[in-house]
């Protein structure tokens, strides 16, 4: 982020436009093949084809190995990145004799760094690509305006060949206003039994389920749908535009969009994963099942709610979904307790416990951000299992003597199968006497990971497991930590890997 | 190999003078074609080099039966005629030419054909059968001239004390770190080295060649004489307790394999400058051709495919399998 602020400080306008373009896919189309642009380099320099190869081989990376085979040959002008990629737009009409007279003449011309990345744009291989989210961030930063102005400017189809500058990015627009989502409001973790919250009466508590936080904006018949990262994801859910067929006024709710496929919850990370992806494709999006599970309700036929109690909220949150005559929209089920016993047995009851935390909210508080928070995150208590250590890894961090990371396993007959990684939070002492073995019974080393004899057995914690065909384990642990070191007990006694498989719920 | 030189599990040999040239075993008599570990090996009888290595020779491998010539000085053992000649590679590298009864071979070491003002300027020699290194035996390598990479360090450096940090430039104690030092721009700052690096400095200073001045890093270094310097030394010294006691500090080296993006990535620093002393591909290509050799023989490197393209632009070239090992990242 950093890089862009400092480049946009130093370029003119068009340059930033390019720069961002670049970084956001909006690349120029490829006028020349990498095939003939190898044809033209081996040919140029005169080496056989099978030298290039060898050559490619060291650097793995076609445009690179082109770059490197050519040498500066004049120091020229320079052109600013809007001049360079006008010509390559201008050269794109051209025919191949002329274009292979420019790229020689341009290779000639150009750093090693810069002829690399030039082959790169006329090839269409530049595929570097940063979050909207970051490039917002930093206009916001250099230009001291709102992130969610650049976020909206910069989503939805511009070009930088055709584009300008204050008119895409700076310029006051009614239609932004229209968009504004609210500032979210956060949970805080509850670190201390919820009977110090004071009376069960005057709270109300909801499952914390897996999703993507968003406020739904809908106002002058149109739909905006943002993330708490401030990014604007509507293109992505176009399912949830079904929510507002039906109403008639504006109004924004708060909640979580939910993915489900083959009648299960997504985690959130695979929701994230697809709106970091670059194109939305018909085969990403048509296996999930979109739903918004909405929670509060912070504008409601164009007034703003947020000053009212929750509960009054919750009622108008309920005739909107009268309203909207959709399944789409889901209302957070809450969940009925007396007195906290009750809220804590829920939280850790396996069989009818929908998530691993649970929300506890104050019935009559706004939606407001203050420090003393009205919204409290309750998490179960962990699961754990014995398990033996198998490979430790090193700090990246130069020179460092200390580990990073400890993986762990469980038995299958005679092996240890890996399942939980975890940092390493122990007593100074015992990490030194910890290291001290590790280094004594090394078995192998793969760069920064050391396998381990499998001797010391710890107590892992963690607060939920999932099945997944990317482990080899076939479970995923959310949050797994080492609980305690249990020196007393012989690694052959440590847990085995079916165990745990009784943690899966069906 | 056949004749004047052959190749043993000892090193490459010389029968009729009973000489081995930077042999990686044990033997009575060595040559020694420069400093580094990989050609100086402790453990021979005797060791035999230019007058510019005698210390640092015998200061490496812990002995005194060093005996040393000038450049360029002829020496006979049973009748073959040995001299030794500027390779500039290093401080006291050389090219060990070997004659007998009109038969010339040249062992080339490491060498580097650009002057770099300090490690002696490269010579051709004109001989029937030439060794060569080619560490950088592939075209990609190409290297911008010296001047040019010096301003570039030299430019890192002021940036970094304009924004109150430390420079770290992390080389080889031997060659690299002396070369860099030679030509460090000391209007900017204090030039510091790490102890590895300056007892090497000192023995290259009492052989009586000239480098600008050094400090000595120590536990007494303070913050405040560190700020805005540069310092000569492994990566491995700088971890989060160095910048927690003396500050941000970045991280850079200077070797050939900086001019790949994948092998750049084998020093672990912040920064790469592409600096060798090895030659470059087209450097390799024109010492070859200036010894007007009829055979070539290549060792450490891309050895593979450097003799394959040698054939295929019609030299008698092929592999000749050693022990060294080229370009180190650092110590």
């Amino acid at each position: 982020m950093q890089a862009f602020i400092d480049y946009f400080s130093s370029v003119p306008d068009r340059d930033k436009l390019w720069a961002i373009g670049l970084f956001t896919n909006k690349r120029p189309k490829k006028i020349v093949d990498l095939i003939i642009l190898r044809l033209w380099v081996t040919d140029l320099i005169c080496i056989p084809d099978w030298l290039f190869d060898e050559s490619l081989a060291v650097v793995s990376d076609q445009c690179e190995t082109i770059g490197l085979l050519v040498s500066k040959k004049k120091d020229s002008d320079e052109k600013s990145l809007s001049e360079w990629m006008q010509e390559i737009s201008d050269f794109s009409k051209k025919n191949e004799d002329d274009i292979k007279e420019w790229v020689i003449d341009s290779w000639n011309n150009l750093d090693n760094n810069e002829r690399i990345l030039f082959n790169k744009l006329i090839t269409g291989g530049f595929r570097k690509s940063v979050s909207v989210n970051i490039i917002s961030k930093a206009l916001s930063i250099f230009y001291d305006i709102e992130k969610t102005h650049f976020a909206h400017r910069l989503v939805g189809k511009w070009n930088p060949i055709n584009s300008h500058f204050n008119e895409l990015l700076l310029t006051e627009n009614y239609k932004d206003y229209l968009s504004r989502p609210f500032e979210f409001m956060f949970t805080t973790e509850l670190q201390t039994d919820p009977s110090l919250l004071g009376t069960a009466q005057d709270w109300l508590a909801e499952w914390n389920l897996n999703g993507l936080r968003a406020q739904l904006i809908y106002r002058n018949n149109e739909l905006f749908v943002w993330t708490t990262a401030g990014e604007l994801v509507t293109d992505y859910f176009p399912t949830l535009k079904k929510i507002c067929l039906a109403i008639n006024y504006d109004f924004v709710v708060d909640g979580v969009i939910i993915g489900m496929q083959n009648k299960k919850i997504l985690p959130s990370s695979e929701l994230t994963k697809l709106i970091h992806r670059k194109t939305i494709t018909n085969k990403s999006t048509s296996a999930i099942e979109f739903e918004f599970m909405a929670f509060d309700v912070l504008e409601y036929r164009s007034n703003d709610t947020r000053k009212q109690p929750l509960i009054k909220r919750k009622s108008l949150l309920n005739n909107l979904k009268e309203d909207s005559f959709c399944n789409v929209l889901k209302i957070s089920e809450e969940i009925n307790f007396e007195n906290w016993n009750q809220i804590n047995a829920k939280i850790n009851d396996l069989e009818t416990r929908k998530s691993e935390s649970l929300i506890l909210k104050e019935k009559s508080a706004p939606y407001e951000i203050v420090s003393n928070p009205f919204w409290w995150k309750l998490k179960a208590e962990p699961y754990s299992v014995l398990a033996v250590l198998t490979y430790a890894q090193k700090s990246p961090e130069r020179g460092s003597l200390n580990y990073v990371e400890f993986t762990f396993g469980l038995w299958e007959d005679q092996d240890l199968i890996s399942f939980a990684k975890t940092p390493i939070d122990l007593p100074e002492d015992e990490i030194v006497e910890i290291i001290q073995f590790v280094r004594k019974n090394t078995i192998e080393r793969f760069g920064p990971v050391y396998s381990i004899s499998a001797e010391l057995v710890f107590e892992i914690s963690f607060e939920n497991i999932h099945p997944s065909k990317r482990h080899k384990s076939g479970i995923q642990l959310k949050n797994p930590n080492i609980k305690k070191w249990h020196k007393e007990i012989n690694a052959k006694d440590a847990h085995r890997l079916k165990d745990l498989m009784l943690f899966l719920k069906n | 190999m056949s004749n004047l030189l052959i190749y043993t599990k000892k090193g490459i040999y010389c029968e009729i003078a009973d000489v081995y040239i930077d042999p990686w075993k044990k033997v009575s008599k060595a040559f020694i074609t420069h400093g580094h570990s990989d050609h100086a090996r402790p453990g021979s009888s005797q060791y035999i080099c230019v007058n510019e290595s005698k210390n640092i020779i015998k200061y490496r491998l812990k002995t005194q039966n060093v005996s040393s010539i000038a450049y360029g000085e002829e020496i006979y053992v049973n009748g073959v005629k040995f001299s030794f000649h500027p390779a500039g590679h290093i401080i006291g590298s050389a090219q060990i030419r070997v004659e007998y009864k009109d038969e010339i071979w040249v062992v080339s070491g490491d060498y580097k054909t650009e002057n770099d003002q300090f490690s002696g300027n490269f010579e051709s020699i004109p001989c029937h059968t030439f060794i060569t290194e080619s560490t950088f035996g592939l075209p990609i390598f190409n290297w911008k001239p010296q001047d040019k990479v010096l301003s570039e360090i030299n430019n890192w450096w002021s940036t970094n004390k304009s924004n109150d940090k430390i420079s770290c430039l992390t080389a080889y104690s031997l060659g690299k770190a002396q070369r860099l030092i030679s030509g460090l721009d000391s209007s900017i700052g204090k030039i510091f080295t790490h102890s590895t690096i300056e007892n090497t400095n000192k023995v290259i200073r009492d052989s009586g060649i000239f480098l600008q001045k050094t400090e000595l890093l120590t536990p007494e270094t303070t913050k405040k004489a560190l700020k805005g310097s540069i310092l000569l030394a492994s990566s491995s010294l700088i971890d989060s307790e160095w910048q927690k006691k003396y500050g941000e500090t970045e991280i850079a080296t200077a070797s050939g394999w900086m001019n790949v993006k994948k092998t750049s990535r084998w020093g672990g620093v912040d920064t790469g400058f592409v600096l060798s002393d090895h030659a470059d591909w087209s450097g390799l290509l024109e010492a070859i051709k200036a010894t007007k050799a009829e055979k070539i023989y290549v060792t450490h490197g891309y050895s593979d495919s450097f003799s394959r393209y040698l054939r295929s632009i019609g030299y008698d070239a092929e592999i000749l399998e050693t022990e060294y090992s080229g370009e180190n990242i650092e110590d």
